[in-house]
């Protein structure tokens, strides 16, 4: 009782062994950008290391999954006024034809641009669903929620992502409308 | 057309879901992020080392004079187990605690002193103590909030209030905050836990398991067999040089109703209020020099035999009949002088109230002294030679350190004078060493051959 009671310290190298591609490949995803996720992977383990100041972490692959995305989000949402690149060097997994990859290439970079138009909790539900693949409950439980909650998100973020994508991608609209400078 | 458009989303979320990425980040960025997670990691557990070593310190001491409420979260650290891990687990869920705390201390020569508070916990970083049975602080109330990091002392028979700001400093509110039972339970290895049987606590089975957590030496669990939530716990706590202090946990109420009123720590209408500062920010140097000299006070001007919490054991006696009214009755277990052929007289209120300050005042002091000595983060090769030595006595040294990232030697002399000093010229007198290790800055005997003290 009187003696210093000694923090347990993390294991961090197991962490990033056992985590690390995920936390890169979701950051990614997002992004598509070598700057930009370099700098959300540091800053999502340093998130993280918060989280064990606070609590005991039971679900490392959630946590991580969950706060790459949000980094990923943030980071997405800050270049706002920035197209969203399209590397060529990207390729779809399980597309044949060059057409088609060009076209799912075109798809994600105007639904990256949508999501960084989206409320930030909208986007987060949205890419933890749709490309983490993780299930309600599982959302529900990471950001401390009801499935109830995170259904109504999901079917907002949806909404919201529908009417953006069918708007032309702000590339083209800048694209556009410099043309239309150029012209007049 | 929404219909088509959702597939589109569909669409949309598949190609990026499918898109190649790199598969994993570059090994210099990975090596980059762990290097510097582990980096502000290791400071962290150090922070909390530190931190933990303030609480325990001032937590300490007060339990010793029964002046504060601090050693509250220090010895209602003793949760308990169905499955141990069960009772952990419930305990996490509740937001409310009722419970009586009776301590009972052993000092060195086998004086006793029971003390019995009744304890209210919330929320959970607020904390109402009331001060039942035991010393000076009797029928006194504390309420702490740590959210807000205030602290209410009130005393109902003077209709005087004591308001006081817990100085953190900015960066320390969340450690603090983490300074609760429920905080503490939440990190309990559920695993170092023995079931030691069944017994009948007020006609309920319960179930009982022994833990050892570090740092809070043994206790023994007793759970509702149908609640899971601990009905009894004991605790007890030694460590060397210090008295013997077993703390027993009765009445328990988990998640009652809490009048909001009993927690706040706005003053009563029609109090005095007298406001102070709980220094809990980063010590310096000159806290040091001030523990020495409230120290050397309080041992009728004298540096203590040793400059650690076990020192300070055999001078709060010293003490008490320095600054206790002369007639005045010593609280059980800590006056071991009486006055001969003289029936003691009670405290009055106002004695009492003079008393509880002044000690507070001073223990806060020599708290803050002791934190700052022998700890690692403000310098190295620490040394104690205070014994035998008289406050103001100039030229004779008393505490000397490297200071952290100097060359030269600190040196605290008698007359509390500071100075700094090459290497070559560190005092050779016999002396301590101010060790940290054991969280307690108890000195350990160092031989030394020559008494030749610096010239002043």
């Amino acid at each position: 009782m009187f003696i210093e009671r000694v923090p347990v310290k993390t294991d961090w190298t197991q962490i990033a062994a056992t985590h690390g591609a995920m936390v890169w490949q979701t950051i990614y995803r997002i992004l598509g950008h070598d700057a930009d996720a370099a700098d959300c992977f540091q800053e999502t383990f340093i998130a993280a290391l918060s989280v064990t100041r606070r609590e005991t972490v039971a679900n490392w692959g959630g946590l991580l999954r969950r706060l790459a995305t949000l980094r990923a989000i943030d980071a997405l949402r800050r270049r706002r006024q920035e197209p969203i690149p399209n590397p060529l060097d990207e390729s779809i997994a399980g597309r044949i034809g060059p057409v088609e990859e060009a076209q799912a290439r075109e798809l994600s970079v105007r639904l990256r641009e949508a999501l960084r138009d989206l409320p930030a909790t909208q986007a987060e539900v949205f890419c933890l669903r749709h490309l983490s693949e993780m299930s309600y409950e599982e959302i529900a439980g990471q950001i401390g929620t009801s499935v109830d909650v995170v259904g109504v998100t999901l079917h907002r973020a949806r909404a919201g992502l529908r009417d953006k994508l069918q708007q032309p991608t702000q590339t083209k609209r800048r694209s556009q409308t410099a043309g239309e400078v150029s012209n007049g | 057309m929404d219909e088509v458009n959702d597939i589109l989303v569909d669409q949309a979320a598949a190609a990026l879901r499918n898109l190649q990425v790199p598969e994993g980040p570059s090994v210099t960025l990975l090596a980059a992020t762990l290097a510097k997670v582990q980096k502000l990691d290791t400071q962290f557990v150090q922070k909390r080392r530190n931190m933990k070593r303030i609480w325990t310190l001032a937590a300490s001491i007060v339990l010793l004079l029964g002046l504060s409420i601090l050693s509250i979260w220090l010895f209602t650290g003793n949760g308990g187990n169905m499955a141990f891990a069960d009772v952990i687990n419930q305990v996490k869920l509740v937001r409310s605690a009722e419970f009586r705390m009776t301590g009972t201390i052993v000092f060195p020569d086998q004086r006793t002193q029971k003390y019995v508070m009744h304890v209210i916990m919330a929320d959970p970083a607020r904390v109402r103590i009331e001060y039942i049975e035991g010393d000076v602080m009797v029928g006194t109330i504390s309420v702490y909030d740590y959210h807000t990091h205030k602290n209410l002392t009130l005393m109902p028979a003077q209709k005087t209030a004591m308001a006081q700001d817990l100085e953190l400093g900015p960066k320390k509110s969340k450690q603090l905050e983490q300074i609760n039972i429920i905080d503490e339970m939440r990190t309990w290895n559920s695993d170092a836990s023995k079931p030691v049987g069944k017994r009948q606590i007020h006609g309920r089975p319960a179930s009982g398991f022994r833990t050892s957590q570090p740092g809070f030496g043994e206790s023994t669990v007793w759970a509702d067999d149908q609640t899971r939530l601990p009905v009894e716990i004991e605790g007890k706590m030694q460590a060397d040089g210090l008295p013997k202090v077993t703390v027993v946990y009765t009445d328990f109420l988990w998640d009652q109703q809490i009048d909001e009123t009993l927690l706040s720590t706005t003053p009563p209408v029609g109090y005095e209020v007298q406001k102070s500062k709980f220094d809990l920010s980063e010590p310096t140097y000159k806290d040091l020099v001030e523990g020495l000299r409230t120290f050397g006070e309080f041992n009728n001007g004298a540096f203590p035999d040793q400059f650690s919490l076990a020192g300070l054991v055999p001078v709060i006696p010293v003490a008490m009949v320095k600054f206790m009214p002369a007639q005045a009755a010593m609280p059980p277990g800590i006056s071991p002088i009486g006055t001969p052929g003289t029936a003691p007289a009670p405290l009055t209120a106002e004695q009492k109230k003079a008393v509880g300050e002044m000690f507070s005042k001073g223990m806060m002091q020599i708290s803050r002294g002791l934190t700052f000595a022998g700890n690692q983060k403000y310098g190295t090769d620490w040394h104690y030679a205070g014994k035998g030595v008289a406050l103001g006595e100039a030229g004779r040294p008393v505490v000397w350190y490297r200071p952290a990232g100097k060359e030269t030697y600190r040196l605290i002399d008698g007359a509390l004078a500071v100075r700094d000093i090459p290497a070559a010229e560190v005092p050779t007198v016999p002396s301590v060493i101010l060790d940290t290790k054991t969280g307690l800055a108890v000195p350990e005997t160092q031989p030394a051959p020559a008494i030749t003290a610096p010239q002043p």
